[in-house]
This record gives structure tokens, C-alpha cells and sequence, in this order.
């Protein structure tokens, strides 16, 4: 089985700082892989590199076998990854309603619109918005907005979707309940994931395997019950502590 | 929670109002009471209707030009990734801190000697043309802005999944269509009260005609009141469409915010339009300063107090405009009601051109118990404080109303009351923003032609007005020297206030 992402020695540099030092790391298809670490061990940089925001100061990034940055360049542009993201601040655009921001990425690629119409409609029914599409972000409660972004996501049937803190800051009732659509559809596409949390009650939830940062390195890799059983760190026994504990 | 202002923050904002009042409202007011009944003949001449409708569609269609420079231009100055971005813009934005009759002036010395050149350019489409390359650069700093404030995650968002240049189109550009909005208002009442450009380009338009019921040997004030009427009409239909742009909790449209990202690549398509943008604003003033260079020496004569005059007035006004614009500007941001009233009255003076301003002015201050203001540099000052103190207002609102109230409640809860909190907290956190709205109204008030040519004192005329009169009928090298020498003055004050904004980073 080949892997749908792969992190080859990545390290990346900014302001003379190794905000990520030396990294190697691989997620299989439909594969769930959380990221998890202080904060500013490094995780948004991951996700960026994956999507190909940013370039990898040195190493290799593969997607689906074919190598897309390498070295200080991206080789494929962002857009030419098929990916999609969850951000952690939703980035819903604020000019467009939620049916356009849900339908830009087949508007993009050329669906015709029918089709498209179906697809948009599918996927916010699927996460609880039917009836939603003309409303603007701006009157939306923050769980819906989240629903949004991730109906936004899913409409782009992508087989490898990056969460970005994407539960954060929502009351435990909501989380939970979204926690459930995210399984779900994680589920039902087979899609692979790298999800970032801070909180080990997601990471349980949805992974398989849980990768620890920790200034820019990967400390330590391995599920749940691994981490537990051999922590690393004070850091990795605190969260699979916690992991454990609910 | 928001700190209630008390009753000093009421009655400085009722004062600021009375001030207003004086500086606006009165004289529009005499613009209406002097638009005697025996002078609407005027109106009912088709020639004044004809002058109207020329000067909207001239507004309109530069407003549409800048645009659709103004635009891709501002999204290549923000996002691209282009060698010498910086300066390429800086050399592009150079027009708007200057009077547009230089620009006329530079075409004229590159195009106007020929014949075929000076048909085309002394012509409704050759002052189209003119006003549109000059004011562009308007739309393009404010599409820049618009597009630099908006949070990078809305672009990453979009990169996921589209082009670069899909992503500006649909996505930048939109997000920052107030804010394009507002530049194309600000473009089109700059070109509705524009006279020095038309006007030496033999174009007749609607603020050249009141101007010449007042400039004549006999002051036809009635008259050129009842002219100004329609136009005061149109400034309101402005002032509307201003605050649906703002609306009510938008005081922070204008935000300054930059947020740090990696460039886009654009394509070379980029590149080349960033050095035509800066190209087509360089070379009118290059000609000029080509043509006058040899004279520079010896303009002396020519200038006599003029460079003191404009800047002894502008300094004042920015100084009254920042000072006072503290207090205003910080009571829109918080989003007072008062704050917004009075901004809408000087948003009246900005829109309304100069020409009308200007009579209203006359018509009120113009009597034996004001002499002592009419007769000096203070009617300028009141004039420039009329025009341009909305732009110093608006600029600290959108700093005051992009930082939180936190940092006043602690003061206050701290003891410290209204002025103590302005002085002490609000001041000192927006230093960038007061420099900014200090070197905004000092350049507008530098370039200004409109206001200054109907109101200088005796022996007190700006240096834009000496080079605007000179223009007439002075030899042409000297003019263009002596435009060079304002460039020079306008570059200083720039670099004065730039190196100002540098060194109050917060
Ligand atoms: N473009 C940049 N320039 C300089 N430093 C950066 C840049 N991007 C990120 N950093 C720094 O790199 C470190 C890691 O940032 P990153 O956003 O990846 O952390 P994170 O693990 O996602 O943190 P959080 O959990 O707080 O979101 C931080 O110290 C951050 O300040
Ligand atoms: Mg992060």
C-alpha cells in the first residue's frame, strides 16, 4: 500500500529559526493520523507544507507517490494537489454566501452547474445545513460557520483532507456532535487525514495514530495505547494520559 | 463593555460640531440663501445644463477608467511577486500627491507641440485620458490595502483550488470591494471638482463655470451660487452612497492592517503591468521636469513667498486637522453617533468641489466683521480644514477602531478621565495613525489648487496657484521649473512623514 502523503527529512526555516527540523513521516490511505503538540511545535507549518503554501527549506514532500516540493520549491502548486482543508480560523469568505463559498471549488474545476447544485446540496445536507445556501457567513452561529467550512471541504471529494484545529473553540455538546459527522465522513469517503488538536479527546476519536511534536520534531509516533504505554516525553505522557483518561 | 465617554467626551464632540458647523454647514448654507431668485435664470440657460451633464459624464467615465486600471494594478501591488514591487509602486502612487494640471502639462510637453497630439489631447477624450492616468493610482492604493487587510486564510483557503489569478479575481478583489468603492467615490468627486487640468486643456466643465462667475473683474456671487446648487445635489447623492460603503459598524473599513504572507505568482503578465502602471505616472512628470530642468536655477524670482504660503498653510491645517481628528476620529472608530454626524458634515466639504466650497466661503465670510479672516492666510487654513479634515478623521477612526476599547476601560478603571485617556492611551497606541492622517492632509492640502485659486489672500497665493496663473501666459520653462520645485517641497514633506511613520511602529 503506497502512502498518500509522505515527509522525507523536512525542515523549515524562517527568521534563522527550524520551526520544523527534520521531519519524516507517512500517512497510508484512509489513514487518520493526528498531530498533536504545544503550541507553536510546528503543526500549521506541516499542514502548510503539505498543501504547498510554503516550501520545505530542505527535504522531500510525496503526494500519492509523486513528489510536489522539494528542497526550498514547491514543483506542484497548491491547486494542483486536490487537497482539501479545514482552517482553523474557517476562512469562509465573506463576500460569498454558503452556497458560493461551498461551490468555488467545483466552480473552479468546471463542473457544470446542475451537477454542481447537486453536489453543494448533497454535501450541506450531509452536514446538517440544508436550506442554508443563500445566508452569508457573517449570519452564522460559530457552529454552523464550522459547518460550513467543513461542508466546504467535503464538496471537493478529496482523498487526503487536512484539519486544522478545526473543532476548536466550540462548546463540548457541538464538538462532539461534529466529531461524529467528521467520523462519519471520513468513513464513508475512505479518505486519509492529518488532523492538528490540542485536544486528546478528538485525537482519540478520530485517529489511528497519533504523531507528537514537540519545537519543530517529531518526538513520537504511534497509537494511542503505544504512546501510553511508552511515553517519550513529560509531554506524551501528559496527553495519553489524558487520551486514557476519557 | 464600552467606556461611557462622560460628559467631557459630549461636550468636546458638541464643540467639534459647532466648529464643523462653521467650516461647512455655514457656508452651504450661503451657498443656498445667496442663490437669489433673480439669478436662476442661469439655470434655465441649456448652456449650464450642458456644462452639468459634461462634468458627470467626465467624473463617470474617469471614475470607470480608474477602475479598471486602478484594480488589477492594486491586486499586482499587493499579491504579485515582482522584482522591485516596492519602488514600482511607490513610482506609481506619485501622481496623487500632485495637482493633475502637471500631469496635463507633461503630455502636453511630450504630445502638445505637434499637431495631431494637441488635437487629441486638448479635447474631452484627451482630459479623460489625463485625469484617468492621474487618479488611478487612487483605486490602486486602495485595492492594495483592501486587499493586504484581509486575512491571509481567506486566500490560502482559495490557493487550495484555484489559480492565482482566479484567486484575485474571485476572491481578493471582492472581499475588498469596499474598499475599491470607496476609492472610485473619492475618483469621482476629485474629478467633478477638478479645474486646473480641464481647464488648461480648453475643456469646459461645471466647476470652471462658477469659477468664472467669481474670478471675473465683477463678482457674480448670486449666480454662481444658483450654479452650484445641482452640484451640491450630486455631493449628497456622494455622501449617501459613502455611508452605505461604511455603514454603520464599519468604521474600521479603511483598516491598515498588513498582514505578512508569501507573495503570489502572477505571471509575467504581472511584472509588465507593474512597470506600465509605474511608466504611465513617471513620464508626464519626467517631460516636465525635462523641460524645466535647465531653469531651476533661477526660478527665485518667480517664486517669491509662494513655497511659504502653501506650506505655513498646509502645516496648520494638518496640525488643527490631527489634533482635532484625534478626538473625532477616535469617537467614530468607538462608533459614536455625534462623531458620525459631524464626519458626514466634512464629508460634505470633500465632496463638494472646491469651486462650490469656495463660494459658500466668500458668501460668508466675505464682510467688513470677518475682514481680518478673509483678508489672511487664515481663510486657507479654514478652506483646507473644510476640504481635507475628513481624510484625517477617517484614517485615525480605522486605526482607533481596529484596536480594542480594553486598554481605555483599563485607564479609566485606573481613574484616568476622557482627555488623560486620549492623551495618554489613544495618542501614544495610534502614533501611526495620527502621523499618517497628518501626512495625508499636509499632501492634500500641498497639492491643492481648487480651494487655494478662489480664496488666497493678497501677495498669499500657493505655490500651486503662482505655477497655475504663471501657466497662462509665463514662459513655459519657468512653469515647468517651478513644478519641479513643488515636486521637490511635496518629497520632502513625504519623506519627513514617512520617516515619521517609520519611527512610530508600535
Ligand atoms: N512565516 C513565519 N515566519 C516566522 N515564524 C513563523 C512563521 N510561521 C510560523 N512561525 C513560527 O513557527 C512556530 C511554529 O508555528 P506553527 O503555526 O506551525 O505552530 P503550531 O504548532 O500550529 O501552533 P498552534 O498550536 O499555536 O497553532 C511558531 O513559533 C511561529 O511563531
Ligand atoms: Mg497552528
Amino acid at each position: 500500500m503506497t502512502a498518500i502523503v509522505e515527509l522525507e527529512g523536512v525542515t523549515l526555516v524562517a527568521n534563522g529559526q527550524r520551526i520544523v527540523d527534520d521531519i519524516s513521516l507517512a500517512v497510508e490511505s484512509g489513514e487518520v493520523v493526528a498531530l498533536a503538540g504545544p503550541s507553536g511545535s510546528g503543526k500549521t507549518s506541516i499542514l502548510r507544507m503539505v498543501l504547498g503554501l510554503v516550501a520545505p527549506t530542505r527535504g522531500v514532500v510525496r503526494l500519492r507517490g509523486k513528489e510536489v516540493s522539494r528542497d526550498g520549491r514547491v514543483l506542484v502548486p497548491p491547486e494542483e494537489r486536490g487537497l482539501a482543508m479545514v482552517f482553523q480560523d474557517l476562512a469562509l469568505w465573506p463576500h460569498l454566501s454558503v452556497l458560493g463559498n461551498v461551490a468555488f471549488a467545483l466552480e473552479t474545476r468546471g463542473v457544470p452547474k446542475r451537477d454542481r447544485d447537486l453536489r453543494v446540496s448533497v454535501a450541506l445536507e450531509r452536514v446538517g445545513l440544508a436550506g442554508f445556501d443563500r445566508r452569508a457567513p457573517a449570519t452564522l452561529s460559530g457552529g454552523e460557520r464550522q459547518r460550513v467550512a467543513i461542508a466546504r471541504a467535503l464538496v471537493a471529494a478529496s482523498d487526503l483532507m487536512l484539519f486544522d484545529e478545526a473543532l476548536a473553540s466550540l462548546d463540548l455538546a457541538i464538538e462532539e456532535e461534529l466529531l461524529a459527522l467528521l467520523d462519519g465522513i471520513l468513513r464513508e469517503q475512505a479518505s486519509a487525514a492529518l488532523y492538528v488538536s490540542h485536544e486528546p479527546r478528538e485525537a482519540r476519536r478520530l485517529a489511528r495514530r497519533i504523531a507528537v511534536l514537540e519545537r519543530g520534531r517529531l518526538v513520537q509516533l504511534g497509537t494511542p495505547s503505544e504512546l501510553l504505554a511508552q511515553p517519550r516525553t513529560s509531554f506524551v505522557r501528559a496527553f495519553s494520559g489524558a487520551l486514557a483518561g476519557r | 463593555m464600552r467606556v461611557a465617554g462622560g460628559r467631557a467626551e459630549s461636550l468636546s464632540l458638541a464643540a467639534a460640531g459647532a466648529v464643523v458647523a462653521l467650516l461647512v454647514v455655514v457656508p452651504l448654507v450661503a451657498v443656498a440663501t445667496r442663490a437669489d431668485t433673480s439669478s436662476l435664470g442661469v439655470l434655465t440657460q441649456g448652456r449650464a445644463w450642458v456644462l452639468l451633464g459634461r462634468s458627470i459624464v467626465l467624473a463617470t467615465s474617469v471614475t470607470v477608467g480608474a477602475l479598471v486600471i486602478g484594480i488589477p494594478c492594486g491586486a499586482v501591488f499587493a499579491r504579485a511577486r515582482v522584482p522591485a514591487l516596492r519602488s514600482l509602486f511607490a513610482l506609481h502612487l506619485a501622481p496623487v500627491f500632485l495637482p493633475p494640471f502637471f500631469a496635463a502639462l507633461g503630455w502636453f510637453h511630450l504630445f502638445g507641440a505637434r499637431a495631431s497630439g494637441s488635437s487629441v489631447l486638448f479635447s474631452p477624450a484627451g482630459a479623460w485620458a489625463v485625469l484617468t492616468f492621474a487618479f488611478a493610482p487612487i483605486v490602486t492604493g486602495l485595492t492594495a490595502i483592501g486587499i493586504r487587510a484581509l486575512d491571509p486564510s481567506l486566500e490560502e483557503a482559495a490557493r487550495l483550488v484555484a489559480r492565482p489569478w482566479r484567486v484575485v479575481t474571485r476572491i481578493l478583489v471582492p472581499a475588498a470591494g469596499r474598499q475599491i468603492a470607496i476609492g472610485g467615490l473619492i475618483v469621482f468627486a476629485l474629478t467633478l471638482g477638478e479645474l486646473g487640468a480641464p481647464m488648461f486643456l480648453r475643456v469646459d466643465v461645471y466647476p470652471a463655470a462658477v469659477f468664472a462667475r467669481l474670478g471675473g473683474m465683477d463678482l457674480q456671487l448670486g449666480e454662481a451660487a444658483v450654479l452650484s446648487l445641482p452640484i451640491v445635489a450630486l455631493a449628497a447623492l456622494l455622501v449617501a452612497g459613502e455611508a452605505r460603503l461604511f455603514g454603520r459598524s464599519h468604521a474600521g473599513a479603511l483598516t491598515l492592517r498588513d498582514r505578512a504572507r508569501e507573495s503570489l505568482d502572477l505571471g509575467p503578465g504581472a511584472h509588465a503591468l507593474a512597470i506600465a502602471a509605474a511608466l504611465v505616472s513617471m513620464t508626464p512628470l519626467l517631460v516636465l521636469a525635462g523641460h524645466g530642468m535647465r531653469e531651476v536655477g533661477r526660478v527665485g524670482e518667480w517664486l517669491g513667498s509662494s513655497i511659504a504660503n502653501g506650506l505655513l498653510a498646509s502645516l496648520a491645517t494638518a496640525t488643527v486637522a490631527t489634533l482635532g481628528g484625534l478626538g473625532l476620529g477616535h469617537a467614530l472608530g468607538r462608533g459614536r453617533w455625534m462623531a458620525r454626524i459631524v464626519t458626514t458634515a466634512l464629508l460634505f466639504g470633500f465632496f463638494v468641489p472646491s469651486a462650490v466650497l469656495g463660494v459658500g466661503i466668500v458668501a460668508a465670510w466675505n464682510r467688513p466683521s470677518t475682514e481680518v479672516v478673509y483678508g489672511s492666510a487664515g481663510i486657507l487654513v479654514l478652506a483646507f480644514l473644510a476640504r481635507y479634515s475628513w481624510l484625517s478623521i477617517r484614517v485615525i477612526a480605522a486605526f482607533v477602531a481596529q484596536r480594542s476599547s480594553t486598554y481605555e476601560e483599563a485607564a479609566a478603571v485606573a481613574g484616568a478621565g476622557y482627555f488623560r485617556r486620549l492623551a495618554r492611551v489613544v495618542a501614544p497606541m495610534e502614533r501611526r495613525g495620527l502621523v499618517l492622517a497628518f501626512g495625508l492632509t499636509l499632501v492634500f492640502c500641498l497639492r491643492d489648487l481648487e480651494t487655494a485659486v478662489l480664496l488666497y489672500p493678497p501677495g498669499g497665493e500657493p505655490l500651486t496657484v503662482r505655477i497655475f496663473t504663471l501657466e497662462a501666459n509665463g514662459p513655459t520653462r519657468v512653469v515647468a521649473a517651478l513644478a519641479v520645485v513643488h515636486v521637490a517641497v511635496t518629497l520632502a514633506a513625504l519623506l519627513v512623514v514617512g520617516w515619521g511613520f517609520r519611527g512610530s511602529r508600535a
